[in-house]
């Protein structure tokens, strides 16, 4: 079998259902419902798409699958057989492994759920990322000639997906046929609403202004990062920065922000945005050769005036402690944050404006494949910066036990600073938001932790997402002040407890302003090096907020 | 600052269970002196240097003098400057200076016959860019591309050193290059390139591109021809994919694919490509994929490389359970143990949780590849993660073992009589006392006179004490508290007797 047919894949829809569950946990959502949809894949998605495939004015779903399967080769020879005259044809099929990669698209319904579009689109190895445009109007795919955009076409074969090249320029990692979902290469670099894209090249990362697809590509600029470095390990190893793009010198114009390889934020480079996708040369922070002690940890904008803050962090642990207390300050480390203002060179002021101490861990390792779901964000919609610090609970037992079994199921405890109008940070009381978590180390990089990634009630406040509690996912609406109620506001009972954490995702996959829950469920492995088949459960936020 | 996660926290955790390393002690020594210690049967030369010791090469010049090339950085700091010393083994031997201006970021060096002379050319490397250094000691531009590198030159033979190259093989992320002498300017000619797989992936802000090195080994009976190999790279769980260069006759060379079939889902941690009854194979050592096991005993299969066209690989020629915890190296070797006319695998074994002894075990083959269940063996009552297997020192045809066990060199010998059961003699042939050695060494024939010497490279440390040495070096407490300069140590240890000392 190629690949499914558009009715398989109708049947292989499990639970089209469309079940609305109406759970309010409290007064406060008595409008809150959720609707749940179900779509069966061949494999675990890779990404997540929401774009309006098919123009219809909804947001539909494109779901990349990467899987592995039982397939055949056939073999057409022409040979000379024994007793016979002339030549003889022989067709010979051979079982094969084939490794397989769709774009599966699900048009959104009227009724709020989703059905297939059209039969998948085989995706070749070429293809190394995709993205969709913030509003959802376009789904571009990075491959290794450029850049295509995914079109649905009705005219001649029938429905179909297409892609349509429309920019030519190889990008590095040409040839890898790997597929990187989160490659963040859509940004409005120059400040015109239209998204613009960052294409990372042998010879630097290259600007193409948008809008996408319109004219033959725009490039506007080509600026060679620092910190690019070889390294020979048994393989020969490139690591090629790709910038973080942030606004940090306050002209309203996002710059790029790269940290370096080896010291992560102790030493970074700054390209301030010159107008219209251009960048100035690198610029080194801090210019010094002596890295800042205590270490910076954080540079952005926390206050929201445009113009980034450094943070450094200093760990209050005692060194010299016994094995019992290093044990729990591995769990809540004690630790002491100061905020320093940027001059206008963007050097940082030696002298703190603020400085607090918290409990927990904030930031991880620059290139750690385990993201924290904690840092600075803004929690209550004011603009400026709140702190989220995460405390573990484990026993050594269990510590050891990730060794042997790679999953570890782990207390966390998130803890809140909030930032007030005068750039201060305080402890938030009276939260509970502890759970016990599921997690496997193995899969972290699949998806990002998602307690605080959603406004489900789209009133411009994050919520917390309570799912560290089996098949029970409750939702705590954002206040002010960073506040969380104990009680839920809304309790959604999930068809199967996630099998582990990385495979839940709170995003607004309908664009209404109200963020979604989606939850990968992989089906038990079969055979070995073929891949199980998945079911996406997608729970939409209803209702008004 | 906090660097701490989950996982992080478990190996600290397992970290404060785990034995403690004991610290080491420096002595200082005089920069740049040589000095030779005499033991029976061999002798030592040692020689300190001003800085960390980058590079070493064996180097033989046109009139056939013998010597060691040194690339060294200056003490201070990793962006000093960089200098090359010429260690003359001649009638004296003598350090010297040469007289060569470095680029700033040199930090490799490759002596490798191009013209098929007999002679090396002598490269020195820095990120970009790749220098002949001429007889007149001179430094030529010899290759600049932007992500060149001549520590990504291919690894030749089962360790490294031992095939007759004739061209020079580069790997930058998604290929290879073959490079000649140009005959005109002395520079590197492309003569092939041929594109390798890459592997990519995102590790927090930065794109990681990889590319395997590339093997090479000789195609028995033809001079200077190799065969060349890329991988093995993991295809799930149980496959292995092998690139083995196929000639393009004029249309451009390419890699093919061969396939070999772990028996139960595994992860490598060691591989090897060697030649087992004409036959490439690939050695490899592995752990179980689908969780790790505290304690667990590394596996080690012997894979035949097949052109598969289902891609699902062949099951291993050999599998065994060693008897080596996962944290500690195995060796492998390829040799006709008991002269039946098929090669044998000899697997070098780290034994018990803390080391303390190496089980040297050779499992014989019955041709083809194929292995008839006998196996000979030796323990040794060492402790090492630090040895070479497969030169014949004592030049009786016979691959012997070659370690450091704490201080001293050991060198155990094969046994000759093909009706016994041991692979090695357990006493040592010889016991050269080298001083503390924190890295590496290699065993390869630095004199040209077909018995190999061993050096003793000493990266970055602060100088070195032998038994010899250790008065001179200064007492304890007038080294608490100063910071010592970083410098490299070399050591060579000569064998003079085919006698067992």
């Amino acid at each position: 079998m190629a690949w499914m047919t558009l009715d398989t894949a109708w049947k292989l829809i499990l639970t089209t259902g469309l079940v609305c569950l109406f759970l309010p946990a409290s007064s406060a959502a008595r409008n809150q419902k959720v609707q749940q949809v179900s779509l069966e894949l061949p494999g675990a998605p890779s990404l997540v798409l929401s774009a309006d495939v098919d123009q219809d004015g909804r947001l539909d779903l494109a779901v990349v699958v990467a899987y592995t399967e039982w397939d055949q080769i056939d073999i057409q020879e022409v040979s000379e057989m024994q007793g016979v005259e002339g030549f003889v044809e022989v067709l010979t099929v051979i079982p094969a492994l084939t490794d397989r990669r769709e774009l599966w698209v699900f048009r959104a319904t009227e009724d709020g759920g989703y059905e297939p579009l059209t039969e998948a689109l085989p995706l070749e190895l070429s293809i190394l990322s995709m993205a969709a445009t913030s509003d959802g109007s376009k789904i571009v795919a990075l491959t290794d000639q450029g850049v295509s955009l995914l079109r649905f076409g009705d005219e001649g074969e029938g429905p179909h997906l297409q892609l349509d090249r429309w920019l030519e320029e190889e990008p590095v990692m040409a040839g890898s046929g790997a597929f990187l979902p989160n490659l963040e290469l859509l940004h409005d670099l120059d400040g015109d609403g239209d998204e613009d894209l960052l294409l990372p090249t042998a010879e630097g990362i290259a600007v193409f202004l948008g809008p996408l697809g319109n004219g033959p590509g725009d490039l506007v600029s080509l600026s060679r990062l620092p910190g690019e470095t070889i390294q020979v390990h048994g393989e020969v190893i490139l690591h090629y920065p790709i910038p973080l793009v942030r606004q940090v010198d306050g002209d309203g114009l996002p710059d790029l922000v790269v940290p370096d390889l080896k010291h992560d934020w102790q030493r970074f480079y700054v390209l301030r945005s010159a107008g219209a996708g251009r960048f100035l040369p690198p610029l080194r922070l801090p210019a010094g050769d002596a890295l800042v002690s205590p270490p910076i940890v954080y540079f952005g904008d926390l206050d929201g005036d445009g113009v980034a803050e450094f943070v450094t962090e200093e760990d209050l642990a005692d060194d010299d402690a016994g094995m019992r207390k290093e044990i729990r300050q591995a769990k809540r480390p004690p630790v002491r944050y100061r905020l320093h203002r940027s001059r206008q060179s963007l050097e940082m002021e030696p002298e703190p404006y603020e400085e607090f101490e918290v409990i927990g861990y904030a930031f991880e390792e620059g290139d750690s494949e385990f993201p924290l779901p904690a840092g600075f964000q803004d929690l209550d919609g004011d603009g400026r910066q709140d702190l989220i610090t995460i405390t573990l609970e484990f026993s050594l037992l269990k510590a050891l036990s990730i060794l042997a079994t790679q999953r570890i199921n782990i207390g966390l405890d998130f803890h809140v600073w909030c930032q007030d109008a005068n750039g201060r940070f305080e402890p938030v009381k009276g939260l509970d938001l502890s759970g016990r978590f599921r997690l496997n180390l193995k899969d972290l990089r699949i998806g990002q932790l998602s307690q605080f990634a959603g406004d489900f009630d789209g009133d411009g406040r994050t919520d917390f997402v309570q799912i560290g509690r089996g098949r029970k996912v409750t939702i705590h609406r954002g206040g002010d002040g960073c506040r969380f109620p104990v009680q839920p506001d809304l309790s959604i009972r999930l068809l199967e407890e996630p099998k582990d954490l990385s495979l839940v995702q709170v995003r607004d996959l309908d664009g209404d302003g109200r963020a979604d829950l989606m939850v990968t469920q992989p089906e038990v492995r079969q055979e070995l090096d073929v891949t199980p088949r998945a079911r996406l459960d997608v729970y939409l936020s209803r209702g008004e907020p | 600052m906090k660097r701490l996660g989950v996982p992080q926290v478990a190996l600290l955790l397992a970290m404060w269970m785990g034995p403690l390393e004991a610290g080491g002690e420096m002595g200082s020594n005089a920069i740049g002196a040589v000095r030779s210690s005499e033991f029976p049967a061999a002798s030592l030369i040692e020689v300190v240097l001003p800085g960390p010791l980058s590079a070493v090469e064996a180097f033989a010049s046109a009139s056939g003098e013998r010597s060691l090339i040194l690339l060294v950085e200056d003490g201070e700091g990793s962006e000093g400057p960089r200098f090359i010393y010429e260690l003359r083994l001649g009638a004296t031997v003598e350090l010297s200076d040469l007289p060569v201006v470095l680029p700033a970021g040199a930090d490799s060096l490759a002596a490798v016959d191009l013209a098929g002379d007999g002679f090396p050319e002598l490269f020195v490397g820095e990120p970009g860019r790749i220098f002949r250094l001429t007889g007149e000691g001179r430094l030529e531009l010899a290759l600049e591309g932007q992500r060149v590198d001549l520590k990504s030159r291919a690894r030749l033979g089962l360790d490294g050193s031992t095939v007759d190259a004739p061209e020079l093989i580069l790997v930058a992320v998604g290929n290879a290059t073959w490079y000649t002498l140009d005959e005109e300017g002395g520079g590197l000619s492309k003569v092939e390139e041929v594109r390798l797989p890459v592997r990519a992936e995102m590790q927090g802000s930065w794109l990681r591109l990889s590319s395997p090195l590339v093997s090479a080994l000789p195609r028995p009976g033809l001079h200077r021809e190799l065969t060349y190999l890329v991988g093995p790279e993991s295809i799930g769980a149980r496959r292995l994919r092998t690139l083995i260069l196929e000639p393009g006759g004029g249309s451009g060379a390419s890699f093919r694919g061969r396939w070999s079939q772990l028996p139960t889902p595994e992860t490598v941690q060691e591989s090897q490509y060697a030649l087992l009854d004409g036959e490439i194979v690939l050695l490899v050592s592995t752990v179980q994929a689908d969780k790790h096991g505290i304690f667990e005993k590394k596996k080690f299969r012997v894979l035949r490389l097949v052109e598969d066209r289902s891609r699902s690989g062949v099951a291993p020629l050999l599998e065994v359970l060693t008897r080596t915890r996962n944290w500690y190296p195995t060796g492998v070797g390829v040799f006709d143990v008991n002269r039946d006319g098929f090669d044998d695998v000899i697997l070098i074994q780290p034994k018990g949780l803390g080391g303390g002894k190496l089980v040297i075990e050779a499992f014989m083959g019955s041709g083809s590849g194929g292995f008839d269940g006998k196996t000979r063996r030796t323990d040794l009552e060492v402790e090492t993660e630090t040895w070479s297997y497969g030169k014949d020192v004592d030049l009786d045809g016979i691959p012997d073992l070659v370690l450091i066990e704490d201080e001293v060199l050991l060198v155990f010998t094969g046994v000759a009589d093909t009706s016994s059961k041991a692979v090695l003699h357990r006493e040592p042939g010889w016991r050269v006392v080298i001083g503390e050695v924190n890295d590496s060494l290699r065993v390869l024939d630095v004199l040209g006179d077909r018995r190999p010497e061993v050096l003793i490279i000493e990266e970055k440390g602060t100088g070195f004490e032998s038994s010899t040495s250790a008065e001179e070096a200064g007492t304890e407490e007038s080294r608490e508290g100063q910071k010592e300069p970083i410098r490299g140590r070399l050591g060579l240890v000569i064998f003079s007797s085919p006698e067992r000392g």
